[in-house]
């Protein structure tokens, strides 16, 4: 059945939201420049495997900090959710072709955001994922309709702005 | 242009699909070896695509600067997958937020003379928006 979830903001979230955001987009923007040097699949390829070997470190960095008996043994993951990696590389070969096209770094965040309201109002409304279904409001449509609308703006002065 | 636009907007679905995917395997594990398992198929996956196609190591990587190779660890350790979850929670909320700040601006902000010192300039801005928010 459809639930309707209340939104509490707390303003440490908020902080967090901005934050994550910059970073990710100044990862966009390294990758995009490892495709600019070599190509999409290189870029996308290089990230992956850098953070292949990041992820190990900070696993070993955090493993002496592990509890030494799991309260709560956790059921194993189904084989769809290890596809991640692939969704993950197509992303970054995607990004990387179109920073370095005439949309440039905004331009690829805007209509990306776009994107991920669109899959996540889906996965809201279906329950894709096991995740609860949830009821669209009027305020859902509107972050659908005005992101693309500001994604237009963006892109459109974006390219009036350019030499 | 169309083409970029809908490349860009397939990669926002795809982001909003590994998420999905990284956060269930998160579930079963820890953030940290979601992300791990994720890098790791990635690579994988692209390696074997690049011994197919070809690609795998073009004539002018090696010309790209040192700092572009820093996008992969802040994906696979930074932004591991509830960091990213909790962004795009919090993105939802901004509209919210954004119009809560509205509100509070003429409710609070520039009226009250109960209000504690304030920042000024796009510092109060901020400041404004986070205090709204906890309201």
């Amino acid at each position: 059945m459809p639930i309707s979830t209340p939104r509490q903001l707390n303003p440490l979230h908020l902080l967090i939201a901005f934050g994550t955001g910059g970073l990710l987009t100044l990862m966009v923007f390294f990758n995009g420049e490892l495709g600019h040097y070599g190509n999409p699949l290189f870029a996308s390829r290089a990230a992956h495997g850098t953070g292949t070997v990041a992820a190990i470190l900070f696993l070993a960095l955090l493993y002496r900090r592990r509890p030494a008996v799991d309260p709560q043994p956790k059921p194993p993951a189904p084989f769809w959710a290890y596809l991640g990696g692939i969704s993950g590389a197509l992303t970054v070969m995607l990004t990387s072709t179109t920073v370095n096209s005439p949309l440039a770094l905004s331009g690829t965040l805007a209509p990306g955001l776009a994107g991920q309201v669109v899959f996540s109002l889906a996965a809201d409304r279906w329950g894709l994922f096991g995740l609860p279904k949830r009821r669209l409001e009027l305020r859902d449509l509107a972050a659908v309709l005005l992101i693309p609308a500001g994604s237009a703006l963006i892109i459109l002065v974006g390219m009036g702005g350019r030499p | 242009m169309i083409t970029p636009i809908l490349y860009a907007v397939l990669a926002g679905l795809l982001v909003g699909l590994s998420r999905q995917l990284n956060g269930r395997s998160a579930l079963s594990g820890s953030p940290l070896i979601a992300s791990f398992w994720n890098h790791l198929i990635g690579f994988v996956a692209l390696t074997a695509l690049g011994l197919a196609i070809g690609g795998l190591l073009p004539a002018g990587a090696a010309d790209a600067p040192r700092h572009a190779y820093i996008g992969g660890p802040i994906g696979g350790g930074l932004l591991s997958p509830p960091a990213a979850g909790s962004f795009h929670a919090s993105v939802r909320s901004i509209p919210r937020s954004w119009s809560s700040a509205g509100r509070w601006f003429r409710a609070w902000c520039s009226t009250s003379p109960a209000a504690p010192p304030r920042p000024s300039g796009p510092a109060r801005w901020a400041w404004c928006l986070f205090w709204s928010a906890w309201r």
